[in-house]
This record gives C-alpha cells, sequence and structure tokens, in this order.
C-alpha cells in the first residue's frame, strides 16, 4: 500500500483521500483510524463558572448527565457543556462509547475494568483515580470497543 | 439506643436464654424450629401492628396459623386458602384504612451551623433556601451526584446495595467549615474531595472498608471538611484529586 501526501497551494480544506480497487474491511477500518485521529483533535468548548475553555476530545475522559446538563471529565477538572447526551453521540469519535443511560466514556482513555455480575461494573481511567460504573446491559458494547482498539480493527 | 432494633433485639435475647434454659433442662421440650419462626413472626406481627400494616400482619398471623396447623385443626385451609385470604384481607384493609405513613428523619445543619433532626422535607426545604445542605440516599442503584454549592456546610449521604460516585470539585466551603457524613452499607462509594481543603477524618467499619487516597492540604488557613465515614460490607474510597 502507498502512503503519498500531496501539497496543493489552492485547497480551502484539508482533504484526505482513500484510493481503493474494492471496499473491503482493512479499507474501512482505515478510513475508522483516520477519521477518529482528525476527530481527536477536534474540540469541545466547556464552562466552569463564568469562564469558557476549549479542550480537545482526546483530554475527555467521559461525559455524564447531572440535575443541570451535562458534565465533563478530564482527569484533573469537570467542566459543563451544553449539548445533550444523543447530540455529544453524533459529534464524538468512535472511540466515545455510550455506558449507561447517563453515561459516554471514551473508550481509549481505560486503563481497566472491574467486573461485577451482580450490578454495575466500574471502570478506572488512566492517569486519574476517577471511576465511572458500566450498567450491565452496556458492559459488552464496552468490551467489544475495547477489543476492536486492541486488535486495530 | 436503636428504637427500630428494640423487637428484634428482645425477640433474640428471648430465643437465646429459651436456649440456654432448654439446655440446662429447666424448659421442657420444644419444637425449636417452629417456636423460631413463631417468635420471629411474632415480632413482625407487633411491627405491622406499630406501623398499621394489615397486610404484614394479617400474612404473618396466617403464616403463624400454618405452622401450628395441627394445634389448631386447620389442615383442611392450609396453606393455600389461608394465606391467599389472608394476603386479600391485608390489601383490602390497606387499601381501605390506609397504612402509616414511615416518617424519615435526617440530621442537618441550620443556618446557625446547629445540627437538628427533620423530615426530608425540613432539609430540603433548608437546601432551597441556601443551597447548604446535600442529602442523597442511594439504594440499589449506580449515581453520581456533583455538589456545586457555592456555601456547602453539610451533606449526608448514604449508599445502600449500590455505587455511588460524588464530586465536591465544584463546591465552595461556606464559612471555612463543613461537614459530611457517609454511609456505606453493601455497596461501592466513591467521594472526590478538593486537595485544596483541610480535612479531619473518623472512620468506622464493619465488614467494610474506608479507604482515603491522596492528601488534603495542610495550610491551616485552607477551608476544613469534618468527614465522618461508615462503611458496613461495602467499600468506601474518598480521594483527594
Amino acid at each position: 500500500m502507498k502512503i503519498k501526501i500531496e501539497i496543493d497551494d489552492g485547497l480551502a480544506e484539508e482533504e484526505i483521500v482513500i484510493r481503493c480497487k474494492s471496499l473491503n474491511e482493512d479499507v474501512i477500518s482505515i478510513q475508522k483510524r483516520v477519521t477518529d485521529a482528525v476527530n481527536s483533535r477536534m474540540q469541545l468548548e466547556v464552562s466552569r463558572g463564568e469562564k469558557e475553555y476549549y479542550i480537545t476530545i482526546d483530554e475527555i475522559l467521559f461525559f455524564e448527565t447531572d440535575e443541570s446538563g451535562v458534565v465533563v471529565h478530564t482527569a484533573t477538572q469537570i467542566y459543563e457543556t451544553k449539548y445533550r447526551l444523543y447530540e455529544l453521540e453524533d459529534l464524538l469519535p468512535g472511540n466515545f462509547v455510550r455506558v449507561a443511560k447517563s453515561t459516554i466514556l471514551n473508550a481509549s482513555k481505560v486503563r481497566a475494568i472491574h467486573k461485577n455480575i451482580t450490578g454495575a461494573s466500574e471502570v478506572e481511567f488512566a492517569g486519574s483515580n476517577k471511576k465511572v460504573f458500566v450498567s450491565r446491559n452496556y458492559l459488552k458494547l464496552l468490551m467489544t470497543k475495547l477489543e476492536e482498539k486492541r486488535l486495530g480493527k | 439506643m436503636k428504637k427500630d432494633n428494640i423487637v428484634p433485639g428482645l425477640v433474640l435475647i428471648l430465643v437465646a436464654i429459651i436456649m440456654m434454659g432448654s439446655a440446662m433442662g429447666l424448659v421442657p421440650d420444644i419444637p425449636w424450629f417452629r417456636l423460631a419462626c413463631a417468635i420471629l413472626l411474632g415480632s413482625w406481627t407487633i411491627r405491622a401492628l406499630m406501623d398499621r400494616d394489615f397486610f404484614g400482619m394479617l400474612m404473618s398471623v396466617g403464616l403463624i396459623a400454618w405452622l401450628f396447623e395441627k394445634e389448631l385443626m386447620i389442615e383442611h385451609l392450609t396453606p393455600f386458602p389461608l394465606l391467599v385470604a389472608a394476603a386479600l384481607m391485608g390489601i383490602g384493609l390497606n387499601m381501605i384504612v390506609g397504612k402509616k405513613q414511615k416518617i424519615v428523619t435526617f440530621e442537618y445543619k441550620d443556618e446557625d451551623g446547629q445540627w437538628k433532626e427533620g423530615t426530608l422535607d425540613d432539609v430540603r426545604k433548608e437546601e432551597w433556601q441556601d443551597g447548604r445542605t446535600v442529602v442523597l440516599e442511594n439504594n440499589f442503584n449506580s449515581t453520581s451526584k456533583y455538589v456545586n454549592a457555592a456555601a456547602f456546610s453539610s451533606a449526608k449521604l448514604e449508599n445502600n446495595f449500590g455505587s455511588a460516585n460524588v464530586y465536591f470539585n465544584n463546591a465552595t466551603v461556606y464559612n471555612g467549615e463543613a461537614t459530611i457524613r457517609l454511609e456505606n452499607n453493601f455497596g461501592k462509594m466513591n467521594i472526590y474531595i478538593p486537595n485544596t481543603w483541610r480535612a479531619s477524618i473518623s472512620q468506622e467499619s464493619t465488614f467494610g472498608h474506608v479507604s482515603i487516597h491522596g492528601e488534603p492540604n495542610r495550610d491551616m488557613d485552607a477551608p476544613l471538611v469534618i468527614i465522618k465515614a461508615e462503611s458496613n460490607f461495602g467499600e468506601l474510597n474518598i480521594f483527594f484529586d
């Protein structure tokens, strides 16, 4: 497989084109990974108190609904966002996965899962003490996502 | 003294006395299993009577009658006609008369910082008035609570058979001192407290544990949080983040 970079001063926006003989699993996987890489550089507008902040998607550990709206957790901070969870699901790259009615987490930041067969399992994140509880109904989806990530799909 | 536990406590003491008496030959032979069941059901009947719960009362009486069906000569009525009749009568009476409403009380701090006992409505009133008091009770569920109070004074957080994360990161302590009471029973609780706060922690655990991660502030000018943590058959983590 060849990887080429073409420089064109005339382009209004940067563009990535994948040229292939047919649409197979490998091509779809490449497209997905490129999309995730591009989206992880995306910034999200969040707030804390009176201040507005712009944080990169990659810094985020998880989103969770609270009485007042949706909160955004990074390793050390808690912010709020104006987006609803269903809007975030459409907006966020594929490494973000819903793990409860009220929670979306960044699968690429997961360090450990304490499985609990009777109740909610607990997810730990790399570089943070924060934890998230995963409903039994969503655990399989999270495990599939982590497996995909491990196999580089 | 815990009022709710008086009846079961007395029952257990009574059973112990009878068992010892029997072992020493002071009490005649007794059908132990039936007697123990009858005593427990009897305490259930008394408690149901106190709560004006006709369903609980009639069901326990029905079960006692079933245990002594031979002595009462009601074998042709047991178990289903008797128990179904008791259940239906209990439901019917509860529908007509209604169960006595159980009043649950909480401890909370009033405007002057004094601990008071009141109903959940009182506590909520207090919370709505000034946003200083936070109350959370989580049962059999997974939940997260964010304490964003600008004048945080006290919190009472209880988790039973569930999982709870509580974040104090965006709260501001009122008047330099706040109290957090934590009780975790058969569940998991993670409490996140800013490491800019000082802390005084007392902990108690029965077949469970309380773990403290990170360090609170040591600066005497920093706001102080007094934490009273209790964990029974569960895991309670306090993180200074």
